[in-house]
C-alpha cells in the first residue's frame, strides 16, 4: 500500500496547473528519511505546472527530513513552516521556494469553520 | 530595572540596563534577541571584582551605542584613574568593543570579567514566564565559549568569541591585563546566535546587514526620502525621528531577498504583521513607497489556503502574526503564521490600490491579482460567517487565538452602552468600512489592470449593496452616530468610538451623514484637544488610560484625519493634526503607542499610556500620513494634486521631492487654519499655549 508520501507525489504529478505557484520556477529536491534510507523526489515547478521524478541531481532548494515527519505533513497534522524552526526539516537554498511550494500541502482534516464543515 | 538602552538590526536586538549590563529575571526583557529567541541572558563586566558606574551613554546610531563607564557605583566615589568605554553594535548577534584607560601616573594590573549565561528564552516565555522544556547546556570550544538549548530537534546556540583571547569557563570570560600609564587595554568580543540543524550543520541567525553596510544603509534611506522644511521647528524634529525609527523598524523575512517591510515595534513586535505591516505602509507611502510593496509581496506569499482551526487561518486571508521562536515551532502558540484578524485582507486590497495610484506600478498589481481576487473573496465569503453579508469574526482556536480580530484587540474594547460585552461572533463597523473600499479599489484594479470589467461591476454592485444595508443597520439614529458592532441577533453595539473616523476614510458613510460624523470626531465626548479618544466620554467603561476604551492612538488620529480630508473637513482634520503634533512634541518626535484621554486643557501635557513598545512603527508613521493629510496630497494620474489645508502656526512648509509615478515634485503650503481655542500667540499648534516644560526643540 502506497504511504501518504507516496500519494503526495503521485497527485503533484497528476496535478494541472497551480495557479497560486504561477509566479514560480525552479526545482525543489525532497531528501525524506533517515540516514542510509533517504526517499528522493525530485520536483521542478514551471509556472504552476509541477514534474516529479526519483533522479538525483542538484535543486534551487533541497529539503532532508524524516519520514513521519513529512507524512504528517502532507496530511495536515503538522505545519511545514513550524516543522523547518523545529529543525525536523531542513531546507538548503532558496527558501522562498519552500514558502510558495508549502502552499499545496493540504491542511487538517477537520474545521468548524462554516464553509469547511462537511468536507473531507 | 534602570533605563533601557535598546539597539537593533532587523529582529535582532539588544536590550540593556545604562552601563550596558544585561542581567536578565525569566520575565525580564533585557539580552540578546534574535529571531522570537533570547540567545544572551547575562553579560556583565566588571573590573576587579566592581560593578562599573555610568558616565554616559551615545547612541550613535540605532544599531550601535557607546558606554563611557568608571569603576564605582555611579552615585558614589568614581575612581577618576580609570575609566571603561563599551561600544557595542548590533550584527548578526552583536559585537563589542572593551576599552580600559590608565589615566594614573602608574601601571595597574586589573582583573576584567565578562559574565555570560543564556537562558534561551522564547519572546513568549519572557511575556507569560513560562518554564523551558529543553535541556541547556555550554562548553568551551577551543576558542569559543558555547551556550546551548536542546529540545528534540530543536537547537539553538550561542557563540562567544574573543580577541584577544580570554581565560573562559561557563561562568564567563576573564581577562588579567596590565595596563601602562597613560595607554589603555582594548579587546574585541563577537557574540553570535547560531541555529543548529539535523547533522549538526550551523547556520548563523541574525540581521541581513554587516555594521559597516547599515550607516550608509541609513545614509541612503535618509537621502531618498522627501526634505521637509518648515518654520515650525518642533515638526521638523519629529519628521526626522519617524524617518529614523522607521528605518529601524524595517524587517527583512527571510524570503525578501533583502528587500524590507515595516515591523510593528520595538521590542516585543519585530515581526511582520498583516494589519500593522499595512497600516504603516499606506502611512509611508509618499515618502518611501518600497515598504508597501514588500508589504504586498511578503504578505501574498503567506496568504492563507487553506482551512486551519489552530491558525484561524481560510483561503484567502491575509495573516495576522508570524513569530520564529520555539513556542510556535512546537506549536505551542500558532503564529507559524496566525491568521486571526479581520481587517489585514480588505486592506491588502486597500494598500495594493493606493500604491498603483501612488507609483504606477502595475506590474505589481499583476502579479497579485490572484492575491487580491483571493483576498476578496474571502471578504465576501469566508469572513461572512452568519451569511447576511457582513464581515464578522470569532476565533476557531480557543485556546490561543485572538478573541477580538480587529485592531481594538483587547478584552472589553467592543461593549453596549451599559458596558456589557456582545457575544461572538461580532462585526465591528470599521471592518465593512474596509470591506466596501477594499471592493472599490478592487473594482479600479480589475478594469484598470486586471481587464476584467464583469468582476468590476460585481465588485461595485456588491459595495453599493453593502453601503446601503450597512447606513440602515449601524445607524444610531438617536445619537446621529454609527454604531460600534451588530451582535451576532443584528442588535447594534451602540457605544460612541473613534471607529467611525475609519469609516469617512473608508468612503462608506454617505455625504449627507459626514457633517454629523465630523462634529462627534471634534466634539466634546471625543475629541481630548490632542486629538480622538477611542471610546466616548460618558460611555460605561470610558476610562482615560484604558487601552482601547479611552486612550487617544495617533495612529487612529492619523487615519481618522485622512478620513476628514477625503470628506472636506479641511480645518477638521488640520485640528486633529495638531494636537498630535503638538503632543509629539513632549515625547522629542517619538509618538507613543497611545497617550490619555484625559482633556487637554486639565493635564496640558499628555499623559503616555504605560507599554514596553516604542518606538511603535504605526505611531510612527502617524507624522507623515498627517503630513501628506495637512498638504491635501492627492495622487491623480500622473501628476500629484496639492491643496495645502494647515494649522496657523505650522507657518510656512515644504516638502521636496515627494517620490512617485510623477518623478519626484515639491509640495508648498503655509499654516492659514485658525484651529486655537484660546487664540492667543502660539508655538503650540493646538491650543496657542506656551511650553512650559521645556522650550520648542530645534534641530
Amino acid at each position: 500500500m502506497p504511504t501518504a508520501t507516496d500519494q503526495f507525489f503521485a497527485d503533484l504529478a497528476q496535478r494541472g496547473e497551480e495557479p497560486l505557484l504561477r509566479r514560480s520556477s525552479g526545482s525543489i529536491r525532497f531528501d525524506i528519511g533517515a540516514k542510509g534510507e533517504v526517499q528522493r523526489w525530485f520536483v521542478t515547478i514551471d509556472h504552476g505546472t509541477f514534474a516529479v521524478s526519483r533522479r538525483s541531481q542538484k535543486a534551487d532548494c533541497s529539503i532532508q527530513t524524516d519520514t513521519d515527519v513529512f507524512e504528517n505533513i502532507v496530511t495536515g497534522k503538522d505545519n511545514a513552516f513550524a516543522a523547518l524552526l523545529r529543525g525536523a526539516l531542513e531546507a538548503d537554498g532558496d527558501p522562498e521556494l519552500l514558502l510558495l511550494f508549502q502552499r499545496v500541502f493540504s491542511g487538517p482534516l477537520r474545521s468548524t469553520h462554516p464553509s469547511a464543515v462537511g468536507r473531507g | 530595572m534602570a533605563e533601557q538602552v535598546r539597539i537593533l538590526n532587523g529582529n535582532t536586538f539588544v536590550v540593556s540596563d545604562e552601563r550596558g549590563d544585561i542581567e536578565a529575571s525569566r520575565t525580564d526583557p533585557s539580552g540578546l534577541f534574535a529571531w522570537d529567541t533570547r540567545f544572551l541572558s547575562t553579560w556583565v563586566l566588571t573590573v576587579d571584582g566592581q560593578r562599573l558606574g555610568t558616565l554616559s551613554v551615545d547612541d550613535l546610531q540605532y544599531f550601535e551605542t557607546r558606554f563611557f563607564l568608571a569603576p564605582g557605583g555611579g552615585t558614589v566615589y568614581i575612581d577618576a584613574q580609570l575609566s571603561v568605554m563599551r561600544q557595542r553594535t548590533v550584527t548578526e548577534g552583536f559585537r563589542e568593543r572593551l576599552a580600559v584607560l590608565n589615566h594614573g601616573e602608574k601601571a595597574v594590573e586589573l582583573t576584567v570579567h565578562m559574565e555570560a549565561g543564556s537562558d534561551f528564552s522564547d519572546l513568549f516565555d519572557v511575556k507569560n514566564d513560562e518554564g523551558k522544556k529543553g535541556e541547556l547546556y555550554h562548553s568551551v570550544e577551543r576558542d569559543r565559549l558555547v551556550y546551548g538549548y536542546r529540545r528534540d530537534t530543536f537547537h539553538r546556540a550561542t557563540e562567544i568569541t574573543s580577541e584577544p583571547r580570554a581565560k573562559m569557563d561557563k561562568n564567563g570570560l576573564t581577562y588579567k591585563i596590565r595596563v601602562e600609564p597613560q595607554k589603555h587595554w582594548t579587546c574585541e568580543l563577537r557574540v553570535t546566535p547560531i541555529l543548529i540543524g539535523r547533522d549538526g550543520k550551523r547556520t548563523r541567525l541574525g540581521g541581513p546587514k554587516a555594521a559597516e553596510d547599515m550607516g550608509e544603509d541609513l545614509d541612503r534611506w535618509l537621502e531618498s526620502a522627501p526634505k521637509l522644511e518648515c518654520e515650525w521647528g518642533p515638526l521638523r524634529q519629529t519628521y526626522r525621528r519617524s524617518l529614523i525609527d522607521l528605518a529601524a523598524l524595517r524587517f527583512s523575512p527571510l524570503t525578501s531577498g533583502g528587500r524590507s517591510l515595516p515591523a510593528a515595534g520595538l521590542p516585543w513586535f519585530m515581526t511582520m504583521f498583516g494589519r500593522d505591516s499595512i497600516f504603516t505602509s499606506l502611512q509611508a507611502l509618499p515618502f518611501a513607497p518600497e515598504l508597501a510593496a514588500t508589504t504586498l509581496r511578503e504578505l501574498a506569499a503567506r496568504q492563507g489556503t487553506r482551512f486551519d482551526d489552530f491558525r484561524d487561518e481560510d483561503p484567502g486571508r491575509i495573516l495576522h502574526e508570524m513569530r520564529y521562536g520555539e513556542s510556535a515551532a512546537f506549536q505551542e502558540q500558532p503564529h507559524s503564521p496566525y491568521y486571526g484578524n479581520a481587517d489585514a485582507t480588505a486592506l491588502f486590497v486597500v494598500l495594493l490600490d493606493e500604491y498603483e495610484r501612488w507609483t504606477g506600478d502595475k506590474a505589481l498589481v499583476r502579479d497579485l491579482e490572484l492575491e487580491a481576487r483571493a483576498a476578496l473573496r474571502w471578504v465576501d465569503e469566508y469572513a461572512d460567517l452568519l451569511g447576511n453579508g457582513y464581515v464578522w469574526y470569532q476565533r476557531r482556536n480557543e485556546k490561543s487565538g485572538l478573541e477580538n480580530q480587529c485592531w481594538k484587540d483587547s478584552w472589553d474594547s467592543i461593549s453596549y452602552r451599559d458596558g456589557s460585552l456582545p457575544g461572538f461572533p461580532r462585526a465591528t463597523c470599521e471592518l465593512q468600512g474596509y470591506a466596501y473600499d477594499a471592493r472599490m479599489r478592487g473594482a479600479r484594479l480589475a478594469r484598470l489592470v486586471w481587464k476584467d470589467p464583469d468582476y468590476a461591476n460585481k465588485l461595485e454592485k456588491q459595495a453599493a449593496d453593502l453601503k446601503r444595508r450597512f447606513n440602515r443597520d449601524y445607524w444610531v439614529a438617536d445619537g446621529e452616530y454609527y454604531a460600534l458592532a451588530l451582535d451576532a441577533e443584528g442588535k447594534q453595539v451602540d457605544v460612541l468610538t473613534s471607529n467611525i473616523g475609519h469609516l469617512l476614510w473608508s468612503g462608506i458613510v454617505p455625504q449627507s451623514r459626514a457633517r454629523a460624523v465630523a462634529r462627534h470626531l471634534l466634539g466634546p465626548r471625543l475629541f481630548s484637544g490632542w486629538g480622538v479618544r477611542t471610546l466616548a466620554l460618558g460611555e460605561k467603561r470610558y476610562n482615560p488610560i484604558g487601552y482601547h476604551v479611552g486612550t487617544v492612538w495617533p495612529f487612529d488620529c492619523s487615519f481618522i484625519a485622512w478620513g476628514l480630508r477625503r470628506y472636506g473637513f479641511k480645518k477638521e482634520a488640520a485640528q486633529i493634526a495638531a494636537g498630535i503634533l503638538d503632543a509629539a512634541e513632549y515625547f522629542d518626535g517619538r509618538l507613543p503607542e497611545a497617550f490619555g484621554g484625559y482633556p487637554r486643557e486639565e493635564t496640558k501635557y499628555p499623559v503616555q499610556y504605560p507599554t514596553a513598545c516604542s518606538p511603535q512603527a504605526w505611531s510612527t508613521g502617524a507624522p507623515l500620513l498627517l503630513l501628506r493629510t495637512m498638504l491635501g496630497l492627492q495622487p491623480l494620474e500622473d501628476s500629484l494634486v496639492v491643496d495645502a489645508a494647515l494649522p496657523m502656526g505650522i507657518g510656512q512648509i515644504e516638502l521636496l521631492g515627494i517620490p512617485g509615478r510623477w518623478g519626484r515634485v515639491d509640495a508648498f503650503g503655509r499654516g492659514l487654519l485658525h484651529t486655537d481655542r484660546q487664540g492667543r500667540g502660539r508655538p503650540e499648534l493646538g491650543t496657542g499655549a506656551r511650553r512650559r516644560v521645556k522650550q520648542a526643540a530645534t534641530t
